[in-house]
């Protein structure tokens, strides 16, 4: 650890950028239709004039802040801010309905900050120990890695061959521009703007933010919610002491769901409900305003946060979407995300593990400030927010090349996004593949290239091997498992 | 309807597959020894995996056409025409903004979005534009020095 770095976290300049972007992220958060990829996608390209570690420290607070916040509009609307609170509105709407809004807020700060936080301990330990074995790496397991950091994600498509089209259409457009070994430039039709590829950061602003903003405009806009009153906010000692377990159940369920690429915060939060139910003494409460259940689900939902940093940070795979956009900020700052990560830039390594624990503290304390502002928060008006997400999507998409063609990509991308969404093409996929493609292409061929074309060199090795094996199981289990029920079904 | 757009989607795939195809057998190869592992292997590849499974796809959106439309939750009957709206509208601004300049074309679209969104009120079409560039202007240009472009028109008449 390098302990220069983690003073550095603590300079004023970064605990107010990280306070900023954990605000930022928990208001974004408790807006519904809002997420957390959303919020990280908009602030990349705003962090390029931060220091990486400043810049990085904040989108890992508007990350974990997002995922947070996705409760409020879940406990006082019965609408999940977020897909990880989904969960939460099984037990936290009730409690509200009980006039309980305030307690079942107030757990949840508590829970989702102990889950952050211990999931960041996790990774801290973890991670150095995994960049260790991935430095062992060769051309055929990057390949294999490449190949296996895809699959899961198309495997949790609702369509999986819908997310195997997009994945390999992402790769085909990761093609475009200079070839990563030889630097010829390919398919950039004569459009001198497309030398160096697709920008990342205007496409995914594109996918992620502009193609919600479409979605958003699609649905009748309700500018007023009711929401419930809060009061009393302060969980007492004996009700943390109560949902102990929970927490802690749900803190390992939700760093262990992170780690596994493809899996996520919603996953996380109805598995540590479930688990958390199965095992209790009293499962027939759950469902009804129970305390435990908002504790189970917001502990895992937010460790998630620091789990889902572990393969992009040591393997430079990113779990999902929001790491994937996490990645771009990583690219930004002219950071290369994997092993080499590690023992090239470990300032930084150690900056941002000590930005996600501050990210997490700021966010308790932020977390109990929104709770009391919680229903003006959920008044802000539709219409003035989206005409503010538009124009800074364009600012954000502009500042980076100071190119007006990255607003163009980031219209195409908005339209791809938008279809994306609407009939059921996985905009994850597109977007891991993108980042994925340059990877299996340059270790593809320098494999092939070191092997004198002998493809066998991926099935003899044993990391690149497993990889392979586990895609492949991974992607046929649950083609099988449909073809049977509709089998079965006739 | 949305049988008929998937089908068209699924077309519009191979269409850009086979285009990549076609253009990626005029690229050289990296050594004359080694054409298969050259610039275009990778592409064909990946255009190869497109053209089968959008076939696939293509074939179970025929075979098993039961699929019903996705429920988004209160789809209004303007919304197409609001996504229309703001695509050309974003599409000038990126076309124009630089001969007008990020400040007065943010005004224009922030003003032209606003009433495309349904704001009545007149107040908040005209200065909540104004609030919102003048965090732009500080947080973004003050604040973390980004360049924005003034714009031939604004130089034109300031400068």
């Amino acid at each position: 650890m390098d302990i220069s770095s983690i003073f550095a976290a603590f300079s004023p300049a970064s605990l107010a950028v990280i306070a900023l972007g954990t605000g930022g992220g928990i208001i974004l958060g408790a807006l519904p239709g809002l997420t957390a990829t959303m919020g990280v996608a908009l602030l990349v390209p705003m962090t390029f004039g931060m220091a990486p570690v400043h810049g990085l420290s904040m989108l890992m607070g508007i990350y974990v802040g997002a995922i947070y916040g996705g409760c409020i509009s879940a406990i006082l609307l019965k609408t999940p801010g977020t897909p990880a609170s989904a969960a939460t509105t099984l037990d936290g709407y009730p409690m509200a309905q009980k006039g309980l809004a305030g307690k079942a807020l107030g757990i949840a700060t508590v829970s989702s900050g102990a889950g952050g936080l211990a999931s960041a301990i996790i990774l801290i330990i973890l991670a150095p120990y995994l960049a260790k074995v991935a430095l062992m790496f060769g051309a055929p397991e990057y390949f294999a890695l490449a190949i296996f950091g895809l699959t899961i994600i198309v495997t949790l498509s609702s369509n999986i061959l819908k997310g195997l089209l997009i994945g390999f259409f992402g790769m085909l457009l990761s093609t475009i521009g200079a070839d990563p070994i030889s630097g010829y430039t390919r398919f950039t039709f004569g459009i001198a703007n497309l030398a160096q590829g697709i920008s990342f950061i205007p496409a995914l602003i594109g996918l992620f933010a502009i193609a919600e903003v479409f979605t958003q405009l699609e649905r009748a806009f309700k500018d007023k919610e009711e929401t419930a009153k809060v009061k009393s906010i302060f969980p007492t000692l004996a009700e943390i002491k109560q949902c102990f377990r929970a927490i802690w159940r749900g803190s390992i369920i939700g760093t262990i769901v992170g780690i596994i690429p493809g899996t996520g915060t919603n996953i996380a939060a109805w598995l540590s409900y479930n688990e958390t139910r199965r095992s209790s003494k009293t499962p027939e409460k759950f469902g009804t305003g129970y305390i435990e259940g908002v504790a189970a689900t917001e502990s895992a939902n937010n460790a998630v946060c620091g789990g889902a940093m572990v393969p992009l940070l040591t393997l430079g795979i990113p779990g999902d979407s929001v790491t994937a956009v996490f990645l771009g900020g990583l690219i930004i700052h002219g950071l290369a995300p994997g092993p080499r990560l590690f023992v090239d830039h470990p300032d930084v390594v150690s900056g941002l593990f000590t930005g996600i624990i501050l990210a997490n503290l700021f966010m308790i304390v932020l977390g109990f400030v929104a709770i009391r502002f919680s229903t003006q928060i959920l008044r802000i008006p539709r219409k003035m927010l989206l005409c503010a997400i538009v124009i800074f999507c364009a600012l954000g998409s502009y500042a980076i090349n100071q190119n007006p063609f990255d607003l163009l990509t980031m219209l195409a991308f908005g339209i791809i996004g938008y279809f994306c969404q609407k009939y059921d093409y996985s905009q994850s996929a597109l977007c891991i593949a993108m980042i994925l493609g340059p990877i299996a292409e340059e270790n593809l061929r320098l494999a092939l290239y070191d092997s004198d074309m002998d493809i066998s060199i991926f099935f003899t090795r044993p990391i690149s091997l497993a990889f392979i094996v586990i895609s492949l199981v991974s992607l046929l289990l649950p083609l099988t498992k449909r073809l049977k029920n509709r089998i079965l079904r006739g | 309807m949305a049988k008929r757009i998937n089908l068209l989607i699924v077309a519009a795939f191979i269409a850009i597959g086979c285009f990549f195809w076609s253009i990626s057998w005029q690229l050289p190869p990296d050594d004359p020894g080694m054409e298969e592992v050259g610039i275009g292997m990778f592409p064909r590849f990946c255009v190869y995996c497109i053209i089968g499974l959008s076939s696939i796809v293509a074939f179970s959106e025929l075979a098993f056409s039961a699929q019903p439309e996705k429920s988004a939750a209160k789809i209004d009957r303007g919304g197409k025409a609001r996504i229309a709206l703001l695509f050309f509208m974003l599409l000038l601004f990126a076309i124009f903004f630089e001969w007008i300049g990020f400040f007065p074309g943010a005004y224009i679209f922030c003003f032209f979005t606003l009433i495309m969104l349904g704001e009545k009120n007149w107040w908040v079409r005209l200065f909540y534009p104004v609030g919102l560039l003048l965090f732009v202007y500080v947080v973004f240009i003050k604040i973390m020095g980004i360049t924005l472009p003034a714009g031939e028109l604004t130089d034109y008449f300031f400068m």
